[in-house]
Order: C-alpha cells, then sequence, then structure tokens
C-alpha cells in the first residue's frame, strides 16, 4: 500500500536511483516493524510512514566520498544519463536545483504535504513538531522553490 | 474605544502591515486559511506593493510545479527493484548491523577497541616483575670499565698531596735551601753536607728522613769499597757504547736485591720557562714525585730540584728531552730502597746558566 508512497518520497529527497532503492527497502521493513508494534490504525499508519521515511531517508542522504568536488559533479552526470529523468514529462531541473539548495527539514515537509497530500496534523505529529512550525517550512520552501520555477519559466498561474 | 483588561485600543485605526509580514501571509492565503481582516491586509499589500504580488506569483508557480510532481509516473524498474525477500531479510537482520554502519564510525570503533586493549595491557600487566626476572643465572653480570688514565693522574696528584712522601727528599736539598741560596750542590758536597746533618737527625719530622739519613751516615765509611758508580755522561753527542749502555739502559742490568738511584745535574738557560717544559716533560711520560716536595721545587732562585719515579721505558725518552736543553750528569748509585720492577727514581738538580 505504502510502497509507491515511499518510492516517490525518496525520489525527490534522494534523487539517485540506487539510494531510492535502498532507502524504500529499509523504510519499509522499518515500517513493518513499528507496526508490529503499535496498534492498527489509519491514522497511526500515516505516522509510521512518515517516521519510517524520515528513518530511512536520514540513514541514506549522505554518503562520505573522498574528494568530494570530483565525486559530486561524476554524480549529477550520472543522475542526469538516468533513465529515470527520461520518463519524466516535466523538466526536474527545478526541483533538482531546489534539492541542492534548500534546507532539508522544509524539503521533507514540502513533499509530504504538497507530493503526499499528508495532513498537517500528521506530519506535525510525527515530527513531535508544531503545526505552525510545518506551515512555516512549507511556506518558506515554497517561496525558494518559486524562485527556480521561474527561472525556468511555464509554471505561471493559470 | 474597546478595551482589553486595562490596555485601550481603537478598532478603527489602520495598522500599517510591513511587506515581511505580508510575504508570510501568502502561503495561507492561497491555501485559504486567512481570515477576513488579514485577507484584506493582505489584498491591500498586493495592491500596493509590486513585490508582494511577485512573491504571490512564485509561491503559485511553485505550487503548480509541485501540482506537476505529484502526478509524475515513476518507472516501473523502480517499483520491480523492491525486493520483497530483502526487505523480509532485512526485517529478521538484528536491529544493530555492524555493517550497515558508515565506514567512519567502523573505523573509530576499531581504533577505539585498539587503544583501550593496549591500555589494558599496559596498566594491569606487571611489568616491573617480568623484568626482575632472571632467566640466567646470577653469575653472568659483566661490568664494562674504561679507564681514563689522565683522570686517574690527575686523581692521584691529589691524593699524592694527601699521601706520605714515599721516599724521602734529600735533607741536605732541603737544609741547604733553608741554610744558604745560590749554591750548587754536587755529590761530593752533598756527601758533606750528610755528615753535618747527623745533629739535625734527631729533630727530623719523619721516619724516612731519618732513615735515609741514617744509611747516608752508615755508608760514609763504606763508600770506597762498596759503591759502583757509573761514568759521568757529559756530551749528548758522545755515543759511546758502553757509556750508552751503561746510562740509558737501566734495564739490561741484573736484577739486584739492593735498590739503584739516578742522581742527576744539568744546566738550563731561562730557567723559568724551560724548567716548566721539563715538569710537564716529566708528567707526561708517567713521572710522580718521590718526595714531599713537587716537582720542579724551587730550592734556590736558580736552582730546580726534581725528585721523580719514572717508568724504566721512558727514561732513554726523558734524557732525549734533557739533551735538548743542555748536557745532563746522570749517575746511577746504589741505595737500600727497592723500587718496584719497571721503575726508577732519580733526583735531578737544574741549574741556571749564565749566558
Amino acid at each position: 500500500m505504502w510502497t509507491n508512497q515511499f518510492i516517490h518520497f525518496f525520489f525527490l529527497t534522494l534523487i539517485d536511483e540506487e539510494k531510492v532503492i535502498h532507502a524504500t527497502n529499509e523504510a519499509l521493513a522499518r515500517y513493518e516493524k513499528l507496526k508490529s508494534k503499535t496498534l492498527q490504525s489509519e491514522k497511526s499508519e500515516e505516522i509510521l510512514f512518515i517516521r519510517s521515511c524520515l528513518w530511512a531517508w536520514q540513514r541514506n542522504r549522505f554518503q562520505i566520498q573522498p574528494d568530494f568536488w570530483s565525486w559530486f559533479q561524476l554524480e549529477q552526470e550520472r543522475i542526469r544519463k538516468q533513465d529515470l529523468f527520461s520518463h519524466s514529462p516535466v523538466p526536474l531541473e527545478p526541483w533538482i536545483k531546489y534539492q541542492k539548495s534548500c534546507r532539508p527539514e522544509e524539503m521533507v515537509c514540502l513533499v509530504l504535504r504538497e507530493i503526499l497530500q499528508l495532513s498537517e496534523s500528521r506530519i506535525a505529529e510525527a515530527l513531535n513538531l508544531s503545526e505552525g512550525t510545518i506551515r512555516y517550512r512549507i511556506s518558506h520552501g515554497l517561496h525558494t522553490l518559486g524562485e527556480f520555477t521561474q527561472e525556468q519559466g511555464g509554471f505561471a498561474h493559470g | 474605544m474597546g478595551k482589553i483588561g486595562k490596555i485601550s485600543f481603537n478598532p478603527n485605526s489602520q495598522k500599517v502591515k510591513s511587506t515581511f509580514f505580508s510575504k508570510e501571509l501568502i502561503y495561507d492565503y492561497l491555501s485559504k486559511q486567512l481570515n477576513v481582516e488579514k485577507k484584506e491586509l493582505l489584498e491591500n499589500a498586493m495592491n500596493e506593493n509590486f513585490s508582494v504580488r511577485l512573491e504571490v506569483k512564485r509561491v503559485q508557480a511553485a505550487q503548480n510545479f509541485l501540482v506537476t510532481l505529484r502526478n509524475f509516473s515513476l518507472p516501473s524498474q523502480l517499483s520491480q527493484k523492491i525486493d520483497v525477500p530483502e526487505v523480509q531479510n532485512f526485517m529478521s537482520k538484528n536491529s544493530f548491523d555492524l555493517k550497515a554502519l558508515p565506514e567512519g564510525l567502523k573505523q573509530a570503533m576499531l581504533a577505539l577497541g585498539v587503544v583501550s586493549i593496549l591500555v589494558i595491557v599496559a596498566t594491569i600487566i606487571p611489568w616491573h616483575k617480568i623484568r626482575d626476572v632472571q632467566f640466567l643465572s646470577p653469575s653472568h653480570n659483566v661490568l664494562v670499565v674504561e679507564v681514563n688514565k689522565k683522570e686517574n693522574l690527575q686523581n692521584l696528584s691529589e691524593m699524592e698531596k694527601n699521601e706520605p712522601p714515599l721516599f724521602a727528599d734529600d735533607q741536605v736539598a732541603i737544609a741547604m735551601n733553608q741554610d744558604s741560596k745560590g749554591t750548587n750542590p754536587t755529590v761530593p758536597e752533598i756527601k758533606g753536607a750528610t755528615q753535618d746533618s747527623k745533629a739535625a737527625e734527631s729533630n727530623s719530622q719523619s721516619k724516612e728522613l731519618k732513615d735515609s739519613s741514617g744509611a747516608i751516615a752508615k755508608n760514609q765509611e763504606l763508600k770506597a769499597k762498596e759503591r759502583e758508580t757509573v761514568p759521568v755522561k757529559t756530551a749528548p753527542s758522545e755515543a759511546s757504547s758502553t757509556n750508552v749502555t751503561t746510562a740509558q739502559d737501566p734495564t739490561s742490568e741484573a736484577p739486584v736485591t739492593t735498590g739503584f738511584l739516578y742522581r742527576g745535574q744539568m744546566k738550563l738557560t731561562n730557567l723559568v720557562v724551560n724548567g716548566k717544559r721539563l715538569t710537564e716533560k716529566i708528567i707526561e711520560i708517567g713521572g710522580r714525585k718521590a718526595g714531599e716536595v713537587d716537582l720542579g721545587w724551587n730550592r734556590g732562585p736558580q736552582t730546580l730540584y726534581y725528585h721523580f719515579t719514572i717508568p724504566e721505558a721512558r727514561y732513554p725518552e726523558l734524557m732525549t728531552f734533557l739533551e735538548l736543553y743542555g748536557k745532563p750528569s746522570i749517575s746511577k748509585e746504589k741505595h737500600p730502597r727497592v723500587m718496584p720492577e719497571g721503575i726508577i727514581r732519580l733526583i735531578l738538580t737544574v741549574d741556571e746558566e749564565k749566558q
């Protein structure tokens, strides 16, 4: 049930195909493990999903490599060549630029709310934060993303 | 006017909102979660301020972009690579997996383990007991000692000051120094002086002086018969074999029960400087003072007195040195005192030569 949501979340937050697969596997396992320990309910499933996403995302977001800058450029080339982006009807460059420059916590809240359409209250409860904090992070994330989408053009409201 | 507690306010007053405040309301405005007052404030700000309008457009563009991303269809290869058995294996594993830890953390843990083991080994093991254990027999200790001759000589020189003299100086020489000055004592005069000093024997302080003076007195009667003199060596250029052999080869003589004493006399120019050189040379070849007085003792204003012992092997070297400065005349006398093998005793009197 949550597999596609996991894949969607990690695809937008990690970009890299290998990381997406590995993080999804970890998140699914984590979700099943937590689910077996808590009472089953719709509310709790969303919270477990959010916590599993964050747990796997934290484990896979960093990768220490020697000569970081050369690795970064090679990674960018490899990602551009991946088939994932060839299937995208939408140019993902604004999102990749945003993903590299934004605050991680804002990006996570943005993806959970705007992409996966989870409620702000569930997100706040899963992250142990207030709703106002979640709304602030989403608002700031939209402001930052809007700068890159305006550069790209073609996303004016209408 | 309305009141909230003790604070009075005018609800009809129009408060000016800043651009920053307006921008913070944009997301709530677009998600239709603003109340009426704030909505009007934002709309007024949009009408009045271009940056607010621009910011609204940016947020709307971002939201439209995210809507397209929401409808983004993921490639099937991704979902196929989500391996269910792998997920099950992941679940069955222990939550703490060492291999899953970052590489840096693994190396840090390894280093910490090595350091802790070394610390335990260094603190627990009794190294001092292991060091004291003697695997070999205790008699196998070897001491390596290096003898420093120079230091020994220096130490000896200090010790000699405290030790009593081995041999008596010429009592006559001391007495003559006290009585007269400027005279050059010769062997016959010394003999005569020894006869006259019999009265002073009872007043002598050391036993060795008494013994020597008594021996000299006893020998006066037997000198013509028992004394054996060696031909005087006057010219160093005359290298006569008999004289040289008898005067320079003391080692060739057969060991006798009685000892020998070498008496010598010579004249030196520039007594002050050459006297010091002679003293240094005697010390250099291993000479040590044999009497109470030091080497080169000023017996008179123009006389230096040397009573010393040297190794027999260094005697030719001494003679060679003396011949550089003058004509030494040395005679070998019998003496009741027997020197150790390889050592000879000399009494040398050096006078200043008038140029």
